[in-house]
């Protein structure tokens, strides 16, 4: 047991695959190298292409590293074919078998596992009462809706209680409406079962909900690890500031570095931004900053505070963003919300001061 | 785009359409109606009667050839179908192995090659090797030319599945046999009844290569036909032959319906 507290519940070392030969050689994932807690809710996010999903299919043995290694709670599981590895998965596509009713499904790893008739029975009532479809328990999966057969391919998952449970996208192919309700109830399943989660979506908002940590991806490697918050209010790098929430991309000078503080000359005015530290230098840098992080006032005179002027508004229901031009030609977004503003915002052509919320721009490594 | 015209709207298209349904059909219609004849013409109606029937039922040697033609067709179709299956899988699941387009086109040519050529060859065949011909080498050429007709639907069948389903069975702790035995397997069933019937179907029709690699004394029942007609038309040979349309339609329809449905 106490082995067991050591161990992270999944550990990526290094981890390299090569698809194809020749010319049409892809690297699907580049040394990659990532510690999944146990009952951690950890998503891999990424476009498509980044190797989440390759990753994945390694963790539950469908693939095979060309270099690295994977453990699961300190055992090297290199070497174990699928039915030999205690991780399930809820696939993209369900892949729930059709010809079997939904207790069958469920029961088909109990059964492959030969457990007890008894054990199985009251495995199958526990699983769909979990998931809420006990009712439905003789349906074949083609008289389901999208919504309940993505709750049996969770129930089958999850009857042999693995030690990690591997979810493919499970809400890609819902609609919005049920695909919100099923995050929140994914996340408490999470936290009843107390099984360790790792989830791939390309979707952030997904990834921001649900998980404790994220690693977000892309061209086979991990541009950054980190609690939902960390990533967005802390991208590393551009790729991870664009890919989740929108952002301002400004190149400034640095002035003055501190431990985690940069210094940052832009349009004249000396801004505070949040670095990393391993990544920062002098001289010429980029930050990102979020639109909500600007806030504005009229007038401005191009002092030391930092002003532009309005060249488009566009107005978004809660928010109405603004598009204007720094004095130095470059141009950012800034958005402020509708409710309770008592002035109107300023039209095109104003000039307006500008105003960041100290730490919130950050530098970037690229 | 421009709209292109229906068909039907091109004049003598119906017409064209009925020469075409008369010509096809109107021949087995004749023989079919005459098996119904009370007297022993095939050109002059004479009345109702099940007659021809009874006497074709009672005639040994058409009972022989019945029975024959059910061995041969039930054994070939059935090992053709297992090789079939085989084949199928190894080309649909296998690794990539060198030469998989060559094993497709393989598999299929005998469905272009004239069967003729393909009945002299297996004759040379059997007297190369010293085989006795009779049932046994009816049956063994039976299901080499069966194979391709059962491979096309299972083939269809299974590319038509996803390979996630053995993935989720093998990661729900079955090993790759069981995976097979109870997920692709029963998945692939439809495939497999299908190709099963139409192989069925092909044996118990088949003339020229039974004719080629039969022994003295075993004749099937495209081969008793055949050797009444020579002798002189009866309606006999009218009720056997709308017996085997029968039956044909019957097995190549179930083969047909079995292989579209969905699991």
């Amino acid at each position: 047991m106490d082995s067991e507290q050591k161990n992270p519940a999944v550990e990526i070392r290094a981890v390299s695959k090569k698809f194809g030969r020749g010319a049409e050689q892809v690297k699907a994932l580049d040394g990659v190298t990532l510690t999944i807690g146990d009952n951690e809710f950890f998503t891999l996010l990424g476009p498509s292409g980044c190797g989440k999903t390759t990753l994945l299919r390694m963790i539950a043995g469908f693939e095979q590293p060309d270099d690295g290694g994977i453990f699961l709670f300190g055992e090297d599981i290199k070497a174990l074919p699928p039915h030999k590895r205690p991780v399930n998965t809820v696939f993209q596509h369900y892949a729930l078998f059709p010809h079997m009713t939904v207790a069958k499904n469920v029961a088909f790893s109990l059964e492959m596992l030969g457990r007890a008739p008894a054990e199985i029975e009251r495995t199958i009532g526990e699983m769909l009462a979990l998931v809420k479809m006990e009712q439905f328990a003789a349906r074949k999966p083609a008289q389901l809706s999208g919504g309940q057969q993505q709750r049996i391919a969770l129930a089958r998952a999850l009857a042999p209680r693995p030690r990690v449970l591997l979810l493919d996208e499970p809400l890609s192919a819902l609609d919005l409406k049920l695909r919100q309700a099923m995050r929140a109830e994914l996340k408490t399943m999470q936290q009843q079962t107390g099984i360790t989660f790792v989830f791939v979506t390309h979707d952030q908002e997904e990834a921001l909900t649900m998980s404790d940590r994220i690693a977000v991806m892309s061209g086979g490697r991990v541009r950054q690890t980190g609690a939902p918050r960390d990533i967005y209010e802390k991208p590393r790098d551009s790729f991870v500031a664009n890919f989740i929430g929108e952002s301002n991309f400004l190149t400034v000078t640095v002035e003055k570095l501190e431990q985690d503080t940069a210094w940052c000359r832009l349009d004249g005015a000396l801004l505070q931004c949040s670095c990393a530290g391993e990544a920062a230098g002098f001289g010429e840098a980029r930050v990102s900053i979020r639109p909500e992080q600007i806030s504005f006032s009229a007038g401005g005179n191009g002092g030391p505070a930092l002003s532009g002027v309005v060249e488009g508004l566009t107005y978004l229901g809660t928010d109405t963003q603004l598009s204007v031009r720094l004095g130095d030609g470059q141009r950012l977004q800034a958005r402020v919300q509708n409710a309770g503003r008592e002035q109107p915002p300023p039209g095109p052509g104003e000039r307006i001061r500008l105003k960041m919320n100290p730490g919130a721009a950050r530098l970037l490594a690229d | 785009m421009k709209k292109s015209k229906p068909l039907s709207a091109y004049p003598g298209f119906s017409q064209v359409t009925w020469l075409c349904m008369a010509l096809l059909y109107a021949p087995i219609l004749v023989v079919a109606v005459y098996s119904f004849n009370a007297i022993r013409s095939i050109t002059t109606w004479g009345g109702f009667s099940l007659a021809w029937y009874a006497k074709a039922f009672a005639n040994p040697h058409i009972q022989a050839a019945t029975i024959n033609s059910l061995v041969v067709a039930v054994t070939a179709s059935a090992a053709a179908t297992v090789i079939a299956t085989a084949a199928a899988l190894a080309l649909a699941r296998g690794r990539g192995f060198r030469g998989r387009g060559g094993v497709f086109v393989l598999i299929n040519l005998p469905l272009m090659i004239p069967e003729i050529v393909t009945a002299v060859a297996m004759l040379i065949f059997f007297l190369a090797v010293g085989f006795q011909l009779g049932l046994l080498t009816v049956i063994i050429a039976h299901t080499v030319f069966c194979v391709p007709f059962a491979y096309l639907p299972i083939a269809a069948r299974l590319s038509g599945i996803e390979t996630f389903y053995e993935d989720a069975a093998q990661d729900l702790y079955a090993d790759r046999w069981r995976s097979f035995r109870f997920v692709l397997l029963p998945m692939m069933m439809p495939g497999i009844f299908a190709g099963l019937m139409l192989a069925f179907i092909i044996s118990l029709d088949d003339f020229i290569i039974t004719n080629m690699v039969t022994g003295p004394g075993t004749t099937t029942l495209p081969l008793a036909i055949y050797g009444m007609v020579r002798v002189g038309f009866s309606p006999e040979i009218n009720a056997i032959s709308t017996i085997m349309l029968l039956v044909s339609v019957f097995f190549v329809s179930l083969s047909y319906l079995v292989g579209r449905r969905r699991t």
